[in-house]
């Protein structure tokens, strides 16, 4: 049989009604056996939970600690390192695109297959003698003439020999 | 550093068997228990304690533990079926030492196995009810719920944990003088 003061009396056992609504439901308790047993098992119910037999062990509080200590201490440091999966993706990608950039600058990494550079007239060339090298230019305002070497890049040779 | 060190291990030593004692009713195992425990533990350490008002962090550490415990339960729902139909089937092939041993054990987890009869939300505020003597608005903070889903919990959990104890009473009169005897 249930009484309807019955959701009172789990609010009694565990504090939480005013004064007057204490004394309001304890005078009930007095006179309703089914409040009154109800109440009863309702503490004995915790005393029953409150003596659970619980076996401490010292000895894996003590490991729990110190794996705690261990790998707390260890967490730290890799988190102040640690970047978020999209910021290292995208410092992979502006590294890989600056390596690209970098190599792509350096002079004649790329014509290589592009042929190959002539200078004409060869300078074993015999039949000529170049004069020295010179930052004097008034000789040619005087009329003298030498020899200038020509560069000029060679289309590359294909199998067959033709460029 | 050290005096961060200091106080971790203070909180620790206090809150650790009391995490360990409301996960084992919880999940009825003890390994389970110390592990979740410790996990629990391992998060305010990585949080660290000093960003939480002292008494928040005894609320803040059995929030994480309900949660962890949540998931675990789930997890394991299917398995503890199978599990408890295995050991029915296996108790009546079982010699007669060994089926005294079986019942002292249930006789010990007795309130356990009443326990785990409620669902888990009973369960939980009841259990936080009883053994950490948080207050309502305590359990509703740390389980997540209103004040008002938690006064139903802990009404309906004792009511049919009520029910259920009175039922083994009935059906293995020594309980009950096991009882009576630890109640005198």
């Amino acid at each position: 049989m249930n009484c309807e003061w019955m959701t009172k009396v789990s609010l009694l056992v565990d504090g939480e009604l005013s004064t007057s609504e204490s004394d309001q439901i304890r005078n009930h308790i007095a006179l309703c056996q089914t409040c009154r047993e109800t109440y009863d098992e309702f503490l004995k119910l915790r005393e029953e939970i409150q003596d659970y037999p619980y076996q401490r062990d010292p000895l894996a509080q003590k490991r729990a600690l110190n794996n705690i200590l261990r790998i707390g201490n260890e967490t730290v440091w890799r988190n102040r390192l640690a970047l978020p999966t999209p910021v290292f993706a995208l410092l992979i990608l502006a590294a890989f695109l600056m390596g690209i950039l970098t190599v792509s600058l350096l002079p004649g990494w790329f014509n290589d297959k592009e042929g190959t550079i002539s200078i004409s007239p060869t300078p074993n060339d015999k039949s000529i003698t170049p004069l020295p090298i010179t930052t004097d230019f008034s000789r040619f305002d005087r009329g003298e003439r030498t020899l200038i070497y020509v560069v000029k890049k060679r289309a590359p040779v294909n199998s067959g020999g033709q460029r | 550093m050290l005096a961060d060190r200091e106080v971790f291990t203070e909180i620790f030593n206090e809150l650790y068997p009391r995490l360990c004692r409301f996960l084992e009713c919880l999940l009825g195992s003890s390994s389970l228990a110390q592990d979740i425990a410790q996990e629990s533990l391992l998060r305010l350490y990585r949080f660290g304690v000093d960003r939480l008002p002292h008494e928040e962090i005894r609320f803040w550490v059995f929030r994480v533990a309900r949660n962890l415990a949540h998931n675990e339960l789930k997890r394991k729902q299917t398995q503890m079926k199978l599990l408890d139909r295995l050991a029915g089937w296996l108790r009546p092939y079982q010699s007669n030492t060994a089926e005294k041993e079986l019942v002292r054990a249930e006789e010990a987890n007795l309130l356990w196995r009443l326990l785990k009869s409620l669902p888990e939300d009973q369960r939980t505020a009841l259990l936080l009810r009883e053994q950490e003597e948080m207050s309502y608005r305590e359990i509703a903070r740390v389980t997540g719920v209103s004040e008002s889903k938690v006064k139903i919990d802990i009404y309906r959990g004792r009511n049919l944990l009520r029910e259920k104890w009175q039922e083994q009473n009935r059906s293995s009169p020594r309980l009950e003088r096991r009882f009576k005897h630890r109640r005198d």
